[in-house]
């Protein structure tokens, strides 16, 4: 089994009024997005960092920052889902720089695709959209090349450069992967959808 | 560069893994508020997270949620670390023994730890102890008793009595001060730590301690630590209230080089 992550169907609906609350800084709040997205995230987060212990720890940190910057939200536009993951998987990538001594050089900072406004005109709920399901299953598709360089992107945070120098490959052969490995999932969703 | 070269760039963008000269390109494109890009990008951000989703699914444990609960509840965070009964003294010593045993590898560490677990059974014991002050020492313990805590530096920089200070750091779970021979501080001083990131930014402040009557101090920041880009810890005395910046020149400097 590989995508059963998604065992909640959120609704916008939801999100929205999580949102509000977290705003209006009630707690309670904070446990029901947890309740939402806290098996998400760790998963996530579990996969970059690969320890359990650690993994808490940042799932723990994610919520914090969540709650820390809610007043930005916008609940009458977006789902909450997206964002957190994105929070969550910065703290778990930026553990990992931490850990391996790699800060950025020419790192895009990355707390700065933490921006709200990034994901402020989701009109679905798209973690559970059927684009997503389409992308789930276009990325199992891909070839291992492909796969295994997007994976290290995502979820080691790595840059072409420094993925053809772990995998030994020139930078040239690993661009040509990414690219291909991007066309794929894009073809499969279709042009339609890029509207 | 046009929209359209960049357009094979966008979920390395998104996912905060893309090359120069790309990457500035489209901060350009998006700081210019063009149009495609923007689009492109906020399609790329969707993308991106739903390739997050296609990690393999494993149930946090159930006291995930509480913890993370307790976090915000703890707010405001706006404690010092000697903000703390009597009995804390105590449990100072305690953990200096630590300190001695770690500082020794090979005694007494497990005795000390033992002795600071047995007061601070004590001190759970008895009603009047603050329970946050419980919760920091137990921090710091097991902050010493993780094998990736390692002692970083011995000296300070200071002339005549000099400051001393062991600073124990832990990319995961903080930074934890010990210092003596501090200076008396003036009426309405206190003792702020920064951390100085390398390459000359501005010093992070890392909260703020006072010291015992001998000059003497503890103070743990916690949460992680960026090790890589931090070249030093370094202590001041701050007015009461604590700066956003230092005041004063350190009495403290501790280099985190190896
Ligand atoms: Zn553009």
């Amino acid at each position: 089994m590989f995508f059963p992550i998604l065992f909640a169907l959120a609704d916008v609906q939801a999100d929205r009024e999580i949102a509000r609350r977290l705003k209006n800084r009630e707690q309670e709040a904070l446990g029901t997005l947890h309740d939402r997205y806290g098996r998400l995230a760790f998963s996530l987060i579990l996969r970059v960092v690969k320890n359990s212990a650690v993994a808490e720890d940042l799932v723990q940190e994610t919520f914090l920052r969540v709650w820390n910057r809610a007043q930005a939200f916008d609940e009458e536009k977006g789902a909450l889902g997206p964002w957190v993951l994105t929070v969550a998987r910065n703290r778990a990538i930026d553990y990992l720089r931490s850990v391996n001594g790699r800060m950025s050089q020419n790192m895009y900072e990355l707390s700065g695709n933490e921006q709200q406004s990034m994901f402020g005109d989701l009109e679905k709920d798209i973690l559970n959209s059927d684009r997503a399901r389409i992308l789930r299953e276009a990325f199992q598709k891909l070839n291992e090349n492909q796969k295994t360089v997007l994976e290290m992107a995502y979820f080691e945070g790595l840059s072409q450069t420094e993925m053809a120098e772990k995998m030994k490959q020139p930078l040239g052969t690993v661009k040509t992967w990414v690219r291909s490995g991007l066309q794929a999932l894009r073809a499969e969703l279709g042009e339609a959808l890029m509207a | 560069m046009i929209c359209e070269e960049l357009k094979e760039m966008y979920e390395l963008y998104a996912m905060g893994v893309s090359d120069d000269p790309e990457r500035s390109e489209i901060n350009s494109h998006l700081a210019q508020g063009c149009v495609t890009c923007t689009k492109g990008v906020k399609h790329a951000f969707e993308t991106v997270s739903i390739i997050g989703t296609t990690a393999f699914d494993v149930a946090p444990p159930a006291r995930l949620r509480a913890r993370v609960m307790a976090s915000i509840r703890s707010e405001p965070a706006k404690q010092s670390f000697w903000n703390l009964p009597y009995a804390w003294m105590g449990l100072a010593a305690a953990l200096a023994m630590v300190a001695l045993g770690l500082w020794n590898r090979e005694v007494g560490l497990d005795r000390s730890l033992e002795e600071a677990r047995q007061q601070i059974s004590a001190l759970s014991q008895t009603q009047e102890r603050d329970q946050a002050a419980i919760r920091r020492v137990n921090a710091a313990l097991n902050f010493l008793n993780q094998p990736e805590t390692r002692l970083v530096t011995t000296s300070g920089k200071a002339i005549e009595l000099p400051p001393k200070a062991r600073v124990f750091v832990n990319a995961k779970t903080g930074v934890l001060m010990m210092a003596g021979n501090l200076p008396k501080l003036g009426l309405g001083k206190i003792y702020e730590m920064w951390l100085i990131p390398k390459g000359g930014a501005a010093p992070v402040p890392a909260g703020l301690f006072q010291s015992d009557e001998t000059g003497t101090a503890m103070h743990l920041r916690p949460g992680t630590v960026d090790v890589a880009s931090t070249a030093a810890v370094a202590i001041t005395v701050e007015p009461e209230s604590g700066s956003a910046a230092p005041t004063t020149t350190p009495i403290l400097v501790m280099g985190l080089s190896d």
